[in-house]
């Protein structure tokens, strides 16, 4: 087919999920089916175009000569059919979110927000940072969306904090969050850039528990942030 | 809802797609047809009079029920008739455009009413719709295209689906479809394309239909787990970890005001409520549990909040309390709540003067709560 395509022919080709590599285990432990043919998801998210065939689990089995049943799932069969017809849908999805990125870098125009959840946890040496990883984590595979975690590197930070941010990083990176640490004296603009940048739409941060004059006077960083992230939900988290 | 014990409720089924002319009518057709052949009772309800040839074509070899011709302001409008459909009492009735808004005049006011008439009777319905017709999702489309949808479906009509189906096609085919007029007359094609059809906008609202498909499959499966004896071995991440949550339940509540911005809080509380799988309440604050010593500008608007708050299925509260932030926090504590959502706090100092600032209260009071404040998705849309 790469011979093909090189020599300036346009390929319409079908494919079943089962042959994508990096589906082929999770389609393996649910139907039990193994195949030595398949290619790599890295082909299809070069792909021009990307079509979804989808057809509930009762019509497929129906169109295999079984009998119809009612609609929805009503079987044990047509519940594994159904985890695979999701992981189809959510393939695609995610092939549309990269036509869609590389429309807006070739177009220079704004990023689209908001088709997809993105969640960035900002952390803190004083911050339940765990809990919030924990969170993030259930809220990234309940809406199949993407989780970051950032921390905000200010200078005169102890031993005993780095050794503390260090432990977060890694908790966060376990929990599927891809993570980076920012360097800056503003962190509240550090993370509104980053935030804009990864088109996060929802940012998630510790309640400062310390309630100095300091602060009162110059206001809170969580309230600071709240204001600063025009578009961006924030949850702010217990200590 | 009039309702006959005696008759098993009618199935729903969804054909869902992202803009006009993907082939969702088309497909529910030519499904509707295989069904007839199959030998099922099938009655074609509802179909757009002035829809695509080729749809056209199609329709015709159905059986169809007669449409209401409703007159309004001197012109004659057509509309399904409900009364006739059930009169046919078919097994499975096919309803277009399940987001259309009946001309006034009609008995109900939106044609999701007219189809939960037609499933309380035991009909089985199928119908189509796109995926910006979603309620929860009004401000993310707004957001996304800056195209403000006024027809909307509460999600609790599509969560009682039995089944969504993804209508999916590719935007360059769906553009090829709308330049050679297949999909609007030649006076509608340019305003298409300056609307849902420009840009990035199809491939934004595609993401979003895919994403809320495959969402839609997965609630079903959890559904079906809940009643089942039989388990998937653990392949799906988001299952993994079920057993041990179970006991950690999410109970969110929305902070209501007479402020605009607050529809958008509901929806997205409606919105992540229904991901977390959580229950939602939604409260407003006032002097006295009365609203009748409001101004009426704002008792309006409270009341026309709540209502909406009630349509998309979630508890409405109206308490006394002379400290709002401190009432709303308290409220949480005694009644579980997990996270409460607030709206942005005001950004102009007048604004902000004149309206004590609630949220930034509660953010300062809930230090042992979670505090989500909604960004106001109106102001940031991209064209």
């Amino acid at each position: 087919m790469q011979e093909l395509l090189r020599n300036g022919i346009t390929v319409l080709t079908s494919l079943n999920l089962l042959h994508v590599e990096e589906y082929k285990e999770k389609v393996q432990a649910i139907t039990g089916k193994d195949t030595a043919e398949t290619i790599p998801k890295s082909f299809l998210l070069a792909a021009d175009d990307i079509v979804i065939v989808d057809v509930p689990p009762d019509l497929c089995l129906w169109r295999q000569g079984e009998r119809l049943t009612s609609t929805g799932i009503s079987n044990y069969q047509e519940r594994k059919l159904s985890e695979l017809r999701e992981l189809a849908l959510l393939l695609t999805a995610e092939v549309v979110d990269a036509q869609l990125e590389s429309y807006v870098q070739a177009h220079g125009i704004e990023p689209v927000f908001g088709t997809h959840e993105r969640f960035l946890i900002c952390m803190t040496p004083h911050s339940d940072a765990l809990a919030m990883i924990e969170s993030g984590k259930r809220n990234k595979e309940r809406f199949q969306g993407e989780l970051y975690a950032v921390y905000v590197c200010e200078p005169g930070q102890s031993r005993r904090d780095a050794v503390k941010i260090r432990r977060y990083l890694e908790a966060a990176e376990q929990a599927g969050a891809t993570t980076q640490v920012l360097e800056s004296d503003d962190p509240i603009s550090a993370i509104v850039d980053f935030a804009r940048e990864k088109r996060i739409t929802q940012i998630f941060i510790g309640h400062s528990i310390h309630n100095s004059w300091r602060e009162r006077f110059f206001g809170d960083p969580v309230l600071q942030l709240i204001r600063a992230a025009e578009g961006i939900d924030v949850r702010v988290f217990p200590h | 809802m009039p309702e006959s014990p005696a008759i098993p409720r009618g199935s729903l089924k969804v054909y869902l797609g992202y803009a006009a002319g993907v082939g969702k009518t088309f497909q529910m057709l030519a499904d509707g047809q295989a069904a007839a052949q199959r030998g099922e009772d099938v009655v074609l309800a509802y179909f757009e009079p002035h829809a695509r040839p080729d749809t056209i074509a199609r329709a015709r070899e159905l059986r169809a029920a007669p449409h209401k011709k409703i007159e309004y302001r001197g012109k004659l409008f057509d509309e399904m008739d409900t009364d006739a459909v059930l009169r046919r009492n078919p097994k499975i009735a096919l309803v277009d455009e399940l987001a259309h808004t009946n001309i006034p005049g009609s008995t109900r006011a939106k044609r999701w009413e007219d189809v939960q008439v037609l499933l309380g009777a035991g009909v089985e319905v199928w119908t189509t719709m796109n995926v910006q017709h979603i309620e929860s999702l009004n401000d993310q489309i707004w957001q996304i295209t800056g195209i403000q949808v006024r027809e909307t479906v509460p999600d609790w009509v599509i969560r009682q689906a039995a089944e969504i189906i993804a209508v999916d096609v590719t935007p360059d085919a769906l553009l090829n479809r709308l330049k050679r007029g297949a999909i609007y007359k030649p006076d509608m094609v340019q305003k298409a394309l300056a609307g849902f059809f420009k840009g990035s906008n199809l491939g934004a609202l595609r993401e979003l239909a895919l994403r809320q498909a495959a969402h839609e499959v997965d609630l079903r499966q959890s559904a079906y787990d809940e009643t089942s004896a039989f388990q998937l071995p653990r392949i799906s991440e988001s299952r993994a970890g079920e057993a041990a949550e179970t006991n950690s339940k999410e109970h969110i509540l929305i902070h209501i005001t007479a402020d605009p911005s607050t529809a958008m809080l509901i929806r997205r509380g409606r919105r992540v409520a229904d991901y977390l799988q959580a229950s939602c309440t939604a409260l407003f604050v006032h002097d006295t549990e009365q609203l009748s010593n409001l101004p009426a500008d704002q008792r309006l608007a409270v009341e026309k909040h709540l209502r909406f708050a009630r349509s998309l299925q979630i508890e409405t509260r109206v308490i006394a309390g002379k400290d709002i932030a401190k009432a709303v926090v308290e409220f949480a504590r005694q009644n579980k709540v997990t996270q409460i959502f607030v709206a942005r706090p005001q950004t102009s100092l007048g604004e902000r003067l004149r309206r004590k600032n609630y949220t930034e209260n509660i953010v300062r009071l809930a230090q042992d709560l979670q505090v989500t404040v909604v960004a106001d998705r109106s102001r940031r849309a991209t064209t």
